[in-house]
């Protein structure tokens, strides 16, 4: 994985996994860090299945025996020398917190995060999605909840749509990174 | 700047449209991008970017470009489910460049991309 992006595209789709209806990304970065928090109310995890989540040779999936995204995603931030954490309760949620220092030589790239949550909403229309991002840029943000009050679900994949919140994405998100 | 009242006119200019867009005929077409670790790390983001950009430059309504998750071929990844008519038909290695082919040629034209079927990736 060589953008945070990707990592965030990898996790988010953990949670919808999870079967998760409401999914709340935050980005905040200020000088010297960068946090990156996904949030879900899926399933959640047991104790035991939490403490080994970060484990490569734990995962859910039945195809392989190695679930490579939550390791991937911790390795880049403590990388940085920043830090990673996973919340989570069965039948609540869980919520996955990567937190890098932005001055280490070793930050990857958050490449092209709205193009990223472009793909997500008009993927998985039938899960709400928020969006924040606040930087020294300024603040973004995106609600599925607030765009299905203009359009529905089943527009959101028609091509004027699609070109219109890529640009929306741009501007309120893509534009405001830092790194 | 664009802002939700630019979508409120867009979404009020696109229903009182009358269709003389290129719509396709039989249905919607599916179209099912991997998108597990796997998938990713080989760039199905980017096959999945040149698909919307492709219904936009085209106008293509009819179409869903959905994410799916590990099909346990990681090797062949990023792999590209395309369901039209009832039939579905799996791609392997696609890339961005290949998109444009499998639109105008397959989901346009009704006519599968054998080169890019698994068995025939080379």
């Amino acid at each position: 994985m060589r953008e945070i992006s990707l990592n965030i595209l990898d996790i988010t789709r953990n949670s919808l996994k999870a079967g998760a209806k409401h999914i709340e990304i935050g980005i905040v970065s200020d000088e010297k860090f960068l946090s990156v928090t996904v949030k879900d109310d899926g399933c959640g995890m047991s104790a035991e299945m939490l403490e080994s989540a970060a484990d490569p040779f734990t995962t859910q999936r039945k195809t392989r025996a190695v679930g490579l995204g939550i390791p991937l995603f911790k390795h880049s931030a403590e990388l940085t020398g920043g830090s990673f954490k996973i919340t989570s309760s069965i039948g609540k949620g869980t919520t996955v917190t990567a937190i890098y220092c932005t001055d280490s030589v070793n930050l990857m790239p958050m490449g092209d995060l709205g193009e990223t949550i472009l793909q997500l909403i008009t993927a998985e229309t039938g899960t709400e999605f928020t969006v924040s991002v606040k930087t020294t840029k300024g603040s973004g943000e995106i609600a599925t909840k607030k765009l299905k009050k203009v359009i529905g679900a089943a527009e959101f994949t028609h091509p004027d749509i699609i070109g219109f919140l890529r640009k929306y994405l741009k501007e309120n998100i893509t534009d405001l990174m830092e790194v | 700047m664009k802002s939700l009242a630019e979508l409120e006119a867009i979404r009020d200019r696109m229903r009182s449209q009358i269709d003389n867009r290129d719509v396709l005929k039989d249905g919607d077409t599916i179209v099912r991008v991997g998108m597990a670790t796997c998938g990713i790390a080989a760039g199905a983001r980017e096959v999945m970017s040149a698909f919307l950009t492709e219904i936009t430059k085209r106008n293509l309504s009819g179409v869903k470009v959905l994410q799916t998750g590990c099909a346990g071929l990681c090797r062949v990844e990023p792999m590209v489910e395309v369901t039209k008519n009832g039939e579905t038909v799996t791609y392997v290695k696609i890339t961005p460049d290949k998109v444009a082919r499998i639109v105008s040629e397959h989901i346009v034209n009704g006519n599968v991309c054998t080169q890019f079927l698994i068995g025939n990736e080379g």
